[in-house]
């Protein structure tokens, strides 16, 4: 094992408090040379660590001709080998030490989180760097998982694929885009293993390390397994494809079941996030009944995809595109007042003290930039006016993008005729 | 100088047993207060933050004979929000209530009548509900949007019923924890159920959008599978059921369930056990004492209740428009029986993780199953209930072949040695997940307060590892022989009708060509369905190559 000293020089980057991004007053933030940024939060009460790594890119570089590429290496990472184990010896390695592992795919990143007794730390991060950067590249397994990748994308209910085509072309981060049938057919595995190089790498990495360990054993037990994983090509610039066919202003999905949704929505990632962050929570406080038969559901989805959300039961049909244009125009008329703005702040900055009970939640807001100090002082300077204005300019009707679910021939005419 | 040895070793042996159990269970201060409200505190100091959860003994199982919904609407119309002060709502909720009856009787009435035609009278009857709906709405709005908890700082609130209890949970700064004592107990004290109309509409359209509190395909089984047991109706949710509870009905339920003895206050955060007592006393403390409920009462093998055959071995058949998954289930023992930690470590040997039996064998090595679950103490754990797997088969894989794959894994542990390596594995397993419990406030919370009110003891959460110790391999063999067995076992497939929906092109040519010859034997079409089908079921159990081999003799005989 490296010296401490020499590994001392190895390391870039102080611990200390408040250190931008970490947020929390004890957290503790180094670099490695490759670039992976560490964050540490020491709590020793329970015999435990929490480790989430997330990695993130941008969509575009998913290679011209290789559409869904993004996808399938997720496939691959969730059901493939890591470093010397089969899936089955890896699996196996996790249950021996009682870690609870997850992998995570979204539009723009993975995300790997592990939990474990403090006694199996140092195998238990031998195993996250295997899946992170030594994940294997069967050829079988590739063209396994893009046959269930296809296959499943079949099965998906119009329903189902409806909302998601939304959400995608909407811009939501946690939608993942059913597979494109040509890019897939071109993928070969040489070109996973080049996808995974491109955008899973140290410098546009995190890792939060939550629990039983001190910042000695951090950095040595990080510099033991990641050290070898480093930038070893030059990142290459995102090769824009087409852009994407644009949301049409209504899509529906025609199933006469007794229940339909119209949902409105806009990508809101316009606005400054202090502003998100507490419309998200005042969107919450819109009354969730609309009236006999009809449920609203209003909120920021993935903290930049404002919905609008109303449903309709056998007796709300006729007053479901009524109930939802009301509540637009209620939200885009009244807003909210400077008392509604400041509840919100009370209850964004009651969120943030009590991330300390939940760290699984602690160390997920460390990783979003939650904790920062910046944006606590943000927020408090964030007014009703500024809310309300910026409630008005994403909710221009112009920008609405619609999505009418399970209905009939006579709900599609009422809703075109009004949208 | 030997002896001295051989304290310092008994005494360093007793050390690290204490330091061995002590990383399993949480520093609970236990206490109960004067009324008989029982008062669990584990403090977490620095968090600045506390949790807390406020758990009554009764569910669905406890709402006698009204819909287990009332348990749902009871908590939801409580702790979604707290009512708003000063406003008077009788009058409004008075005239929705009597909106809502006239509605609901019209609507029997209609559907009693031959052409099923709605009265002229029906469209002025749901104006008048939905009138009185919006103004109760518009009286509540304020309490929508700030509520007596929301000035507290109080953030996540969470509630739930299950079959053994109703929870309520908040995280609070820690300096409004005495504050909140006052709000929560006066809630319990006078139950406000100004609510009751909007929650119970929320509650409707999701009974509407096909999502009950509980899957369908499991209040199915429930039903069969603990048939006269307290469980069996404890996931029934009928509209008709839900439109006939009323506010006065949820009002009798409270008045019966929130009593102190019934009651247990769980706070996990940044406080002083100490310091809260007395603040607990004065104001949790003065609830008045109601009747005590029947507490969970010790195991007996000779108690009645204790039995766990099923008449006999049941299996049956559901037809779906589309879901298909099998339930496996088997009847296992309540929480406070002797073999409760033994059960545990057997079903994180089956399935507790990716690397278990069922996993390795019917979801990695050989993928027969595309999803397997397995959970214990289904939908209780107060009475004898269920050990349940659930699996969705796999692309041309049929739930006849995942059933019997099942069953063969449950049998190969029954008959085969378990290696010791893999008891060793589920223990660590358990230790870490134990260990996993206590990391989050809200899990511990959650977790000593569903253990209380389902086994009269909060130590039931932990006691898994700490007698794991102890298990053999021939332990875990010997409860898979005695509870995972045909006598307590219900199977229950779900999906679409194979004569409707054939899975694949080469099953509908089978249909095809049975269709034929049995119609050359049989004229009664009822009867040639029944045959259809069960010669279908039996074909699924072929492999692709049989399949395939038995079509080319079917239609060669087809064949004209």
């Amino acid at each position: 094992m490296m010296r401490p000293a020499i590994l001392a020089c190895a390391l870039v980057g102080l611990p200390g408090a408040g250190l931008p991004g970490a947020g929390q007053s004890d957290a503790q933030v180094f670099t490695l040379p490759s670039g992976l940024r560490c964050v540490l939060l020491e709590k020793h009460d329970q015999p435990l660590v929490r480790l989430e790594l997330a990695t993130r890119w941008d969509p575009s570089e998913e290679p011209p001709g290789r559409e869904g590429i993004a996808g399938l290496l997720a496939e691959v990472l969730r059901a493939g080998g890591a470093g010397p184990h089969s899936r089955a010896e890896f699996d196996r390695a996790l249950d021996d030490l009682g870690a609870l592992y997850a992998f995570e795919s979204r539009r723009n990143g993975f995300t790997w989180t592990l939990a474990v007794d403090s006694r199996s730390q140092e195998p238990a991060l031998e195993l996250l760097a295997h899946a992170v950067f030594r994940p294997a590249f069967d050829a079988a397994l590739a063209d396994a998982r893009r046959q269930a990748l296809l296959g499943r994308a079949q099965e998906t209910a119009p329903w189902d694929r409806g909302e998601a085509a939304f959400l995608w072309g909407l811009g939501d981060p946690a939608t993942v885009w059913p597979p494109v049938l040509e890019g897939l057919a071109a993928v070969r595995p040489e070109d996973l293993s080049a996808f995974h190089r491109q955008v899973v790498r140290p410098e546009a990495s995190t890792l939060v390390i939550h629990g039983d360990l001190s910042l000695q054993q951090a950095k040595e037990l990080v510099h033991l397994h990641f050290g070898l994983w480093g930038p070893r090509t030059p990142r290459e610039p995102a090769r824009k494809g087409p852009a994407p066919a644009a949301l049409p202003r209504l899509r529906t999905v025609l199933d006469d079941s007794l229940d339909a949704e119209l949902w409105a929505g806009v990508d809101a990632s316009a606005l400054d996030r202090p502003v998100r962050e507490l419309l998200g929570l005042l969107l919450e406080q819109v009354p969730p009944v609309a009236g006999p038969g009809i449920i609203l559901g209003c909120g920021l989805k993935g903290e930049r995809i404002l919905l609008v959300k109303a449903k309709a039961g056998a007796g709300g049909r006729d007053g479901l595109v009524k109930a939802l244009l009301g509540t637009l125009d209620q939200l885009r008329g009244q807003g909210f007042s400077e008392r509604d703005v400041e509840r919100a702040r009370v209850r964004w900055k009651a969120r943030v003290a009590s991330l300390p009970l939940h760290p699984r939640d602690q160390v997920h807001a460390i990783q979003e930039g939650l904790t920062d100090p910046a944006l606590a002082r943000a927020v408090d300077q964030v007014g009703a006016k500024e809310v309300a204005e910026g409630l008005r300019r994403i909710l221009d009707p112009a920008g609405l993008k619609f999505l009418l679910l399970g209905a009939d021939a006579a709900l599609v005419r009422a809703a075109e005729a009004s949208l | 100088m030997r002896v001295r040895g051989l304290r310092t070793s008994i005494l360093l042996a007793a050390a690290l047993l204490c330091r061995a159990q002590g990383r399993h269970l949480p520093d609970v201060l236990d206490r109960s207060l004067s009324n008989g409200i029982k008062v669990l505190v584990v403090e977490r100091p620095g968090t600045g933050a506390v949790r807390a959860g406020v758990f009554i003994q009764g569910g669905r199982c406890a709402t006698g004979a009204l819909s287990p919904a009332a348990a749902d609407l009871l908590v939801r119309s409580l702790f979604r929000r707290m009512p708003p002060a000063g406003q008077d709502l009788e009058l409004p909720l008075r005239q929705e209530e009597a909106a809502w009856e006239d509605l609901r009787l019209e609507h029997l009435r209609q559907t009693r009548r031959p052409d099923r035609a709605p009265t002229a009278e029906l469209p002025s009857l749901q104006a008048m509900q939905a009138t009185a709906l919006k103004a109760i709405q518009a009286k509540l709005a304020p309490s929508d949007a700030w509520d007596g908890v929301d000035a507290l700082g109080g953030t996540r609130r969470a509630w739930e019923a299950t079959a053994d209890y109703m929870a309520y949970g908040v995280d609070l700064p820690a300096a409004s924890l005495k504050a909140w004592f006052q709000v929560q107990a006066a809630q319990l004290a006078r139950p406000d159920l100004c609510r009751f109309p909007l929650e119970r509409e929320r509650f409707l359209q999701e009974l509407d959008a096909g999502e009950p509190p509980v899957a369908p395909s499991l209040s199915v089984l429930l039903s069969m599978a603990l048939a006269g047991r307290p469980y069996a109706q404890a996931s029934e949710f009928q509209r008709a059921d839900v439109e006939a509870l009323t506010r006065a009905d949820l009002a009798n339920l409270a008045h019966g369930l929130f009593v102190p003895s019934r009651l247990t206050l769980v706070l996990v955060g940044d406080l002083e056990a100490a310091a809260v007592l007395p603040d607990l006393e004065r104001t949790f403390g003065s609830l008045g004492k109601g009747a005590a409920p029947a507490g969970p009462a010790p195991f007996r093998d000779d108690d009645p209740s204790s039995a766990l055959d099923s008449p006999a071995g049941r299996r049956m058949q559901v037809s779906t428009s589309g879901e298909t998954r099998v339930l496996m289930a088997w009847r296992v023992p309540r929480a406070n029986h002797p073999d409760g930690p033994i059960l545990q470590v057997l079903a994180q040997i089956l399935a507790g993780s990716p690397g278990s039996r069922l996993n390795q064998a019917l979801v990695t090595t050989r993928p027969l199953a595309r999803r397997l679950t397995l959970e214990l103490g289904v939908p209780g754990e107060r009475d004898a209930n269920l050990l349940v797997i659930n699996a969705e088969p796999a692309p041309g894989h049929s739930l006849a072949e995942l059933t019997q794959a099942i069953e063969g894994e449950v049998l190969r542990l029954q008959r085969e040695p378990l290696p010791e390596t893999e008891l060793n594995r589920a223990r660590n397993q358990l230790e870490a997940r134990q260990i996993l419990l206590q990391e989050d406030g809200a899990t511990l919370v959650a977790a000593l307060g569903a253990a209380h009110c389902q086994s009269g003891d909060w130590r039931t959460a932990f006691r898994a590892p700490t007698l794991g110790r102890e298990l053999r391999v021939t332990d875990i063999q010997g409860a898979a022989r005695t509870y995972l067995v045909p006598a307590r076992m219900t199977v229950a497939q779900f999906g679409p009708d194979p004569l409707l929906l054939p899975m694949d092109r080469t099953e509908a040519r089978l249909l095809q060509a049975l269709t034929a010859l049995v119609r050359r034997r049989m004229e009664d079409p009822i009867q040639a369905q029944d045959i259809l089908r069960e010669a279908i079921r039996q074909l699924r159990m072929l492999s692709t190559a049989e399949r395939e081999q038995t079509l080319k003799l079917l239609e060669a005989q087809v064949a004209p």
